[in-house]
């Protein structure tokens, strides 16, 4: 029981009764006429909404975690909220993570246009759902992508760091497991994340509001802020790419990230600033946020039920490879 | 550590994480912990466990398991000793992997992590899924029962000697056992089958069949 479940029913119901999908599987071709997709309505009401993260966060942090009223809003980080419609700047460290889907647009070729909004939407929730988790900020939506910021006036520098990378290893485990699993059993192919993360320190950072009047948001202008989107184009599938300024602040760097052979940025000054592939999968495992199976599969064990229910006939296939005999 | 071990332990290393890896003169040993999950990846129970790998030979070793957390009951009922060794099967199954050449993720599927989920299968139920081998000299028995499909001690107890070089049988003599086809279309694929337990292995079989049939000639 993964906590990404309720999201993965909502989109394996979603396909299950998608006409389009049911449609061409029958006649081979797309039929011109509309399709009947009220049914979205309904469950597009099942994906799970505050109640579950504040749940989960019980389970996490136990009974006296913060009750999350609401989310703040998009653009508007609530500690430099106050530079809204100001000409004042604040200099102030912040950790910038992009993440998108790859490959999704392949969806609109199976599915009806509710359908394929259906799946992203759960995806983009279920990715916001585990960034607030760890206690980070969604800056932007942008169709199948975030933005995200971790970190803030009230953090501690290496909690955010440790948070934002717990985070997007969970966003990249649900979509290269739970999903995938489902959506290759579907015969869809290849939906991956990538994930850019940087980090850039107080001197490093301004806070200001950018735009006109209303139109416009509460951002960061730094370097490390843009280098974060083009980390995540350097990403493999399921891959997250971090800058120095993050491992800088991990201990046990060496066992997680491998160095890319191409810098990521050319200060023209003789210093080069590098990029990092990070071993989520491991960082999961060895911070207990995760356990493999005989496959060497992760199994996510955050905010799981305390009690869950064992039926030997699911453990006798493994079981009964061994036969014991005993001679000490 | 030759090349295939180092490349072997990378592999493992870097499939299961929870793992660590120390040396000594003559193992490599591999620390980490199993959890136990079924089908539906629901999580049965967890172990402490260090994995002996032998560095001289390899991959044509026998690994050594022991449970370190004290989570198995130190009982002949759960095939473990007092010190927490594991028996991971029936010696004839690590022979013939290990004759084939071991390799390590291989291993850890086939033979560790079974093991593991068998003994919360039998905490669960009470048995063992397959079942499990009798005890000591009366389980080879019974292996040799099994694999040959008979309970006569006496054809037993041919087919090895056959096995060993004992009794030397042309492969268009009658079977000696049968005594109606052939021995190449009769018993040899039997002997054939035993062979790959080696020598070393036969002899003490026989002798093990042979007390066996003294004693039920005795009664």
């Amino acid at each position: 029981m993964s906590i990404f479940n309720p999201y993965l029913d909502v989109i394996k119901k979603a396909i299950d009764r998608d006409p389009k999908q049911q449609y061409i599987r029958l006649h081979s071709e797309q039929p011109e006429t509309d399709f009947d997709t009220s049914y979205i309505k309904a469950l597009r009401n099942e994906l799970p909404g505050l109640d579950k993260l504040n749940e989960t966060s019980r389970l996490i942090k136990g009974l006296n975690a913060l009750e999350i009223e609401n989310l703040p809003r998009l653009g508007n980080h609530p500690d430099f909220a106050y530079l809204r419609n100001t000409s004042d700047t604040e200099k102030h460290w912040i950790i910038s993570a992009f993440v998108d889907l790859q490959k999704s647009t392949q969806l609109h070729n199976r599915f009806t246009l509710a359908t394929a909004a259906l799946i992203t939407e759960s995806i983009v929730k279920a990715s916001i759902f585990a960034v607030n988790l760890c206690g980070g900020y969604v800056h932007r939506i942008q169709g199948d992508g975030l933005m995200v910021y971790f970190g803030g006036k009230k953090i501690d520098k290496l909690q955010a760091t440790k948070d934002a990378l717990k985070a997007f290893a969970m966003i990249s485990y649900f979509v290269k497991n739970d999903l995938k699993e489902y959506f290759e059993s579907m015969n869809i192919k290849d939906i991956s994340t990538r994930t850019g993360i940087d980090l850039g320190h107080d001197s490093q950072v301004l806070w200001m509001y950018s735009g006109l009047s209303n139109s416009g948001e509460v951002t960061t202008c730094s370097l490390h802020t843009s280098l974060a989107p083009k980390m995540q184009a350097n990403a493999t599938s399921n891959g997250i790419v971090t800058g120095q300024n993050v491992i800088n602040q991990i201990s046990s760097s060496d066992k997680y990230f491998k160095l890319k052979s191409k810098h990521i940025w050319d200060y023209e000054d003789g210093r080069f600033y590098n990029q990092y592939d990070f071993n989520w999968e491991r960082y999961l495992v060895d911070n207990d946020f995760a356990k493999q199976n005989i496959d060497s599969d992760l199994i996510l064990n955050i905010g799981n039920p305390v009690t869950p229910i064992l039926n030997p006939a699911y453990l006798s296939p493994i079981a009964e490879i061994n036969k014991p005999y005993y001679n000490f | 550590m030759n090349s295939t071990l180092k490349k072997d332990v990378h592999n493992f290393l870097n499939t299961y994480y929870s793992y660590k890896i120390t040396e000594n003169e003559k193992c490599v040993i591999l620390s980490g912990v199993i959890t136990v999950f079924d089908l539906n990846n629901v999580p049965w129970g967890n172990y402490g466990i260090d994995i002996f790998v032998p560095t001289n030979n390899y991959p044509h070793v026998t690994p050594i398991v022991v449970e370190t957390t004290k989570n198995i009951y130190r009982s002949w009922d759960f095939h473990i000793s007092d010190e927490g060794l594991c028996c991971l099967a029936i010696p004839h199954k690590l022979i013939l992997a290990k004759r084939s050449g071991i390799n390590l993720i291989n291993f850890y599927q086939t033979f560790i992590y079974p093991f593991f989920a068998n003994h919360q299968y039998k905490l669960k139920t009470g048995k063992y899924a397959n079942g499990e081998f009798e005890h000591h000299e009366k389980g080879i028995i019974q292996f040799y029962q099994e694999e040959l499909e008979t309970d006569n001690l006496l054809y037993i107890e041919k087919i090895i000697q056959i096995g060993i070089g004992k009794l030397k049988i042309g492969n268009n003599d009658l079977c000696p056992i049968c005594s109606d086809k052939k021995f190449k279309r009769c018993c040899k694929i039997k002997v054939l089958k035993i062979e790959k337990y080696g020598l070393k292995q036969l002899k003490k079989d026989l002798d093990i069949v042979k007390n066996e049939i003294l004693k039920y000639n005795n009664l």
